[in-house]
């Protein structure tokens, strides 16, 4: 029996703040989640080597205690600095270029609070205690995740998540999920702020009626429905009978999914253990299926598949028919992680744009990196030119980075030979910057909306370099189509022609910064009529995520083992394997991407005549992306 | 507050009003659009700073924070301040 179905699906408006301080014998702390939070800590000192880049708060990974936070330089590098005065001080990497920090936090910019929705929590208690979202927040929901169940097909041994490892399964019911999509689409009221939920899990398709979910989320007015999936379902089905597969695929795209979100590690076996061998299927029936817009997502760890970052963007670029782009995404240390631990596997924005540089021979540098306030710049320009308030990405500039490239000629396999950035024939900041300058006359009433608009015309040459520009896409006609005819089909188009490459990078324990949450515009839709920042949800997990689902949950696996409940078939590589191997899909995706290199040992012994003598040979294949 | 500020971003602002840095804090209208807001705060060494103009339901929200920081929050958050 659901024990959900025992809570009420109606929530007054504002619901009271989860946390709240209380203080006591001159010691203060925050009830949360039946836990006595503690508050307060000294204000960590700059040493002489460091400059002082910026305050602000922190958690103590360990106790989660609020803590004064200072940001700091250090040969050209930024640390996080704070100190418990139970679990003592801890330093972390924040960032790991300054000159880049510089250029992407110029672009700060204010949001538009919970659009229309108003407080969904009163305030009881400072940032992060108080989620969510209260009056405080400065962002709408931009993407709304919707755990659609935490049962999975993969036992990742870093995952704490899914159904087994949490001890219960969490499903809400189709009632449910209609109540969070009422509660994300108050944010629209009286505005044209578009809702979009990414339906994740655990591995959202082996819940049976993700279908119906679908089309519950469309019935409740979702404009934009993503699927966040590993893609093996999908691969499995496809591999057994390709028409089951892209039967499947249709039916996700008929109920209203648009895009797809799959983990996508690495090209080779040993990096993207995960799903290596299953992702050519899935792109394929994604392709057949006519759902083209997949964005792949590689969650990237500083040695170990940091050296593949150029590879992805070619596996990407040479299934620019079905693949949109790549979201790379920095690792988040989730737990206790020691330091040498971290050290290793630590790596932030400004490395993956490092990385992209080198391993694309300089084509995609840095530089083409803007951080996402960027896109709200863009859209206070529309915001002003039409009277309408649409969504405004204004996050945190440390939250994301992104650049659109363009393929410039193929080889024999389909692989790109040269990506062009948009940066090589497009003056990005000078064009964001006549924006916001047009946009602050216009709402001076200085600047016509009508001579805005010329003037942005006439400039426009100024901006674009035609000559540099790929022979596929006509800039001036999209930003013409955008901006004079307000046709927004000419971003679908450049979106088709364009590879998006993105990093988006969630916080853990040791990297927090409050002011990044405060900002956050990821989040999560909660059962009870709560919505989460990202880093919230996933980073104080036992006071948010499990505190909520664990009371929300479908069944208990510990009394269901004894009745042999199941919760759910883990996929059986060896089952699949030979099939897959056998198939050419599987061999032509990465062909130009990866090479075989086949060794052989010879086992030789010497006879009584001092001859060689040959006594076995061996040969094994490798994989390797050396050509 | 009226002497000479120093220009400051509203996160280094936040910031700064997290530890308990920032004693004052008020909305100044801005006549550059007109209607639009800009926050000024002193700190604990009267040195002044205000951000660039923002819409004016931005300019209130951030000016909740920092008020509440300043007044409320950083005493707890610091110890020995």
């Amino acid at each position: 029996m659901s024990k959900g179905k025992s809570f009420s699906l109606q929530v007054p408006r504002t619901i009271p703040s989860p946390g709240r301080i209380i203080s006591a014998n001159g010691k203060s702390w925050i009830e949360i989640a039946e836990r006595r939070i503690p508050l307060g800590g000294p204000l960590p000192e700059v040493k002489g080597d460091e400059r002082l880049i910026r305050y602000t708060s922190s958690l103590c990974p360990d106790c989660l205690r609020l803590l004064p936070a200072i940001i700091v330089e250090r040969d050209n590098k930024l640390y996080i600095r704070k100190i418990c005065p139970d679990h003592g001080l801890i330093e972390e990497l924040y960032f790991s270029d300054y000159s880049m920090y510089s250029r992407l936090m110029k672009w700060e910019e204010t949001g538009k609070g919970l659009g229309g929705a108003g407080a969904y929590t009163s305030i009881g208690a400072p940032c992060p205690y108080s989620c969510g979202l209260c009056t405080m927040h400065e962002n709408h929901t931009a993407l709304a995740n919707l755990v659609v169940t935490n049962r999975c097909d993969l036992s990742c041994f870093y995952c704490f998540f899914y159904a087994e490892r949490a001890g219960y399964v969490y499903e809400p019911s189709i009632e449910e999920i209609r109540f969070m999509a009422r509660q994300l689409k108050r944010q629209s009221n009286g505005l044209n702020i578009h809702t979009c939920v990414q339906v994740t899990g655990g591995e959202p398709t082996v819940r049976e009626d993700l279908i119906d979910v679908i089309k519950a989320l469309v019935e409740e007015g979702v404009d934009y429905i993503q699927l966040n999936t590993n893609g093996i379902t999908i691969a499995r089905k496809f591999v057994d009978n390709p028409n089951d597969g892209v039967s499947y695929v249709r039916a996700l795209r008929k109920a209203g999914v648009s895009v797809v979100y799959m983990s996508f590690d690495g090209v080779t076996p040993k990096v993207n253990w995960k799903n290596h061998y299953e992702a050519p299927f899935a792109i394929e029936a994604f392709r057949r299926g006519g759902l083209p817009n997949v964005v792949l997502v590689p969650t990237v760890l500083r040695t170990i598949n940091d050296h593949q970052l150029g590879d992805i963007i070619r596996f990407a670029g040479k299934h620019i028919d079905t693949v949109r782009g790549v979201n790379f995404q920095p690792v988040s240390l989730t737990g206790r992680v020691s330091k040498a631990y971290r050290e290793r596997y630590r790596i932030t924005i400004a490395d993956v744009a490092a990385r992209v540089e080198e391993q694309t021979n300089g084509e995609i540098p840095k530089d083409a990196w803007y951080p996402v306030p960027v896109v709200a710049k863009f859209v206070k320009f529309i915001d002003a030119i039409t009277g309408k308030y649409y969504d405004t990405l204004s996050n945190h500039p440390m939250c994301g980075a992104a650049t659109y490239v363009f393929i410039d000629n193929i080889d024999t396999y389909g692989v790109p030979r040269r990506f062009i950035p948009i940066t090589e024939f497009f003056d990005v900041e000078g064009f964001i910057e006549y924006l916001d300058e047009a946009r602050i006359g216009i709402e001076s009433k200085r600047l016509g909306k009508r001579i805005a608009l010329v003037k942005l015309l006439l400039n426009l040459r100024k901006y674009l370099d035609t000559a540099k520009m790929p022979k596929n896409i006509n800039m001036y006609k999209i930003i013409f189509n955008v901006f004079i005819r307000g046709n927004y089909d000419a971003i679908k188009e450049f979106h088709y022609k364009s590879l998006f490459l993105g990093s988006m990078h969630f916080m853990d324990r040791y990297n927090y910064d409050v002011t990044r949450v405060r900002r956050c515009n990821i989040h999560y839709l909660m059962p009870d009529g709560r919505i989460i920042p990202f880093c919230v949800f996933n980073v104080l997990e036992n006071l948010y995520r499990d505190y909520v689902q664990k009371k929300y949950k479908k069944y208990d696996l510990r009394l269901s083992e004894i009745k042999g409940f199941n919760p759910g078939e883990k996929y059986k590589r060896k089952n699949y394997i030979n099939k897959i191997l056998s198939n050419p899909i599987y061999w032509n995706a990465y062909r130009g991407i990866i090479y075989f290199k086949d060794r052989e040992e010879q086992e030789v012994m010497i006879n009584e005549s001092g001859e060689e003598v040959l006594l076995k040979v061996t040969r094994t294949s490798t994989m390797t992306t050396d050509s | 507050m009226s002497s000479s500020r120093e220009n400051i971003s509203i996160i280094e602002l936040e910031g700064k009003a997290i530890i308990g840095l920032i004693v004052d804090v008020e909305l100044e209208d801005c006549s550059n659009p007109s209607g639009w807001k800009k926050i000024i705060a002193r700190d604990r060494n009267g040195t002044m700073y205000e951000t660039k103009c923002i819409e004016p339901q931005a300019a209130k929200r951030n000016f909740l924070v920092i008020s509440s920081y300043a007044s409320r929050w950083s005493n707890l958050i610091v110890e020995n301040k």
